[in-house]
């Protein structure tokens, strides 16, 4: 019986991809949206708690159940104009391309106390309780921004990745910036990861752009006309089509989703930018 | 044999969704073939110790039977498995990435059936008289099938395929608060010697209810003289081709055998 594209199973055997691009240039140290925090902390908040979500949904009883690979890459350009393009996780697991779920569960950099406050359950009343939050990521905003040649590292890991797992879903590559490539158009290296696929479908390269601006956010946008600029053309060219799993899903959670829509969104805030990371990981089959 | 001449002959079929780790299963099930009672139970996938709460509401389901139409024998009755399942764990030992999962517990669907003595009267026929009460109650989709001369002639409690395409209700570890949205399907039914009783966990029941609903009703007895290694490639094979979930999956099958 033959299925739909973007329909395999998540599974040990067919494992899933999430690939994670941050921009860590200088402008990420400005205050995300109207918010006082700056966009690098908000997006490593996001990261890490993303993770930490993955961690505790493959969890069972016998720890955590290694379904999917990931990857966390950061990218900016040090005091001279040099590149630098590395993985992003930290303690065990730095320098680390792609680790499972099962490791990341299992080696967080560090374990932050948090204090939050949650109803009482005898009471209702609202009460301090401290929190343990997982750490993998931390916040860095410094010099420019060589988008292309992050994309070009990205399509070199993500081959790899697919020569290994040939009919697993198509890996979900999630890129964040605040702005413009600063060595070249990045619709040509974009245009080569979206056409690497497994035998379920095209990989899924979806762009989350983050603003300073107190400009409304967008999702999902289904036609370059109507973008506010030419950096929202530029992603909306970069990101993939979304397949109709994704449509479906979004359909279900609110979002006005056309034929043709992009895996987009522009002028993120952080409410955004968690239901864009949440939007990738929903619509997969076995990750729900 | 049962307090009647009704006798129960049966076998069991598992395969783990994850085939190389069937210690992960998180179907359970149990049957005491002298009191005539069986249940099958299917653990939620992302919950945490669902295999343990599966296997201690399946023991007592038999050892111990509550009353799901009277609230108070069954509120005692959970709070008891509750308590099992909390003493079970050692909260101390877990890992940061399952403790927020603790917090909300466990989850397993249930469906248990006991065959008692039937009450005859005069105008039975002689078939009637052999005839035994087939009793059941469900929470979830564990599905059962009663057989009767090669033909389904009661499904309990899915009658569709395409109900088993929504969540479950599942009974919890953990009181949430939430027992009063609990809602038991009841069966009372009549069952002959020759019928066969299938029980099966919900990947399973879709694909039979599937089968059914094309014009291809599985042929359960099929299964009987099968070993189970056999019918775990069958299984497989399915799954290859996606015809049935991908799932941990269980099969019961009971003969009511009646005086010689």
């Amino acid at each position: 019986m033959s299925r739909p594209p973007y329909s395999q199973e998540i599974s040990r055997q067919t494992k899933a991809c999430f690939l994670f691009l941050l921009d860590q240039s200088f402008s990420m140290e400005e205050p995300l949206g109207r918010s006082s925090n700056r966009k690098c902390d908000e997006l490593a908040t996001a990261i890490n708690g993303w993770l930490q979500n993955m961690a505790i949904r493959a969890s069972g009883d016998e720890g955590i159940k290694d379904w999917m690979d990931v990857g966390v890459f950061g990218y900016r350009t040090d005091a001279r104009g040099n590149m630098i393009i590395e993985p992003a996780l930290l303690g065990p697991l730095a320098g680390r391309r792609l680790v499972s779920i099962t490791e990341i569960g299992a080696k967080p950099a560090r374990i932050d106390t948090k204090v939050e406050w949650i109803p009482s359950e005898d009471t209702g009343e609202m009460i301090e309780v401290a929190c343990e939050v997982p750490v993998w990521v931390d916040p860095v905003a410094d010099g420019g921004t060589p988008m292309c040649n992050m994309l070009y590292i990205a399509h070199g890991l993500l081959s790899e990745w697919i020569r290994e797992h040939p009919h697993s879903f198509p890996p979900i590559v999630v890129h964040i910036s605040d702005g413009e490539s600063q060595d070249g158009d990045p619709t040509v290296y974009a245009q080569s990861i979206k056409e690497l696929s497994t035998s379920d479908g095209s990989v899924l390269l979806l762009n989350c752009h983050l603003s300073r601006t107190a400009a409304a956010p967008f999702m999902f946008p289904a036609s370059r006309e109507n973008l506010p600029d030419d950096l929202a053309k530029v992603l909306f060219d970069m990101s993939s089509v979304l397949p109709e799993p994704f449509v479906r899903h979004a359909v279900q959670e609110g979002y006005a989703v056309q034929p043709g829509a992009r895996g987009m969104a522009f002028n993120a805030n952080m409410v955004c930018l968690i239901q864009f990371l949440d939007m990738g990981t929903q619509a997969a089959p076995g990750l729900r | 044999m049962l307090k009647h001449d009704l006798a129960l002959d049966w076998r069991d079929f598992m395969l783990a969704k994850d085939p190389e780790f069937p210690e992960q299963n998180q179907d359970a099930w149990r049957i005491d073939v002298q009191r005539g009672i069986v249940a099958i139970a299917d653990g939620v996938a992302l919950g945490l110790f669902c295999r343990q709460w599966a296997r201690i509401l399946t023991d007592a389901a038999v050892e111990d039977p509550p009353d799901p139409q009277d609230a108070a024998d069954m509120a005692g009755w959970l709070a008891r498995q509750r308590e099992t399942w909390s003493r079970s764990i050692d909260a101390s030992r877990l890992a940061w990435y399952q403790k927020p999962k603790l917090r909300e517990g466990a989850f397993s669907t249930l469906l248990w059936i006991r065959i008692l003595p039937r009450e005859t009267s005069p105008a039975d026929s002689a078939a009637e008289v052999c005839g035994g009460r087939l009793c059941g109650h469900a929470i979830g989709d564990g599905c059962l099938f009663l057989v009767r001369d090669g033909a389904v002639v009661r499904r309990f409690p899915i009658e569709s395929a395409a109900e088993l395409d929504n969540p479950p209700l599942a009974l919890g570890s953990v009181d949430l608060g939430r027992d009063g949205l609990l809602r038991f399907e009841h069966l009372d039914q009549t069952c002959y010697p020759g019928d066969m009783i299938v029980l099966c966990t919900d990947a399973l029941a879709q694909w039979g209810l599937r089968q059914e609903e094309s014009g291809q009703p599985p042929q359960w007895e099929h299964y009987w003289n099968m070993p189970e290694e056999t019918w775990q490639e069958e299984i497989l094979a399915l799954r290859a081709d996606r015809s049935i979930r991908r799932d941990d999956t269980t099969l019961l099958l009971m003969r009511v055998e009646g005086p010689a």
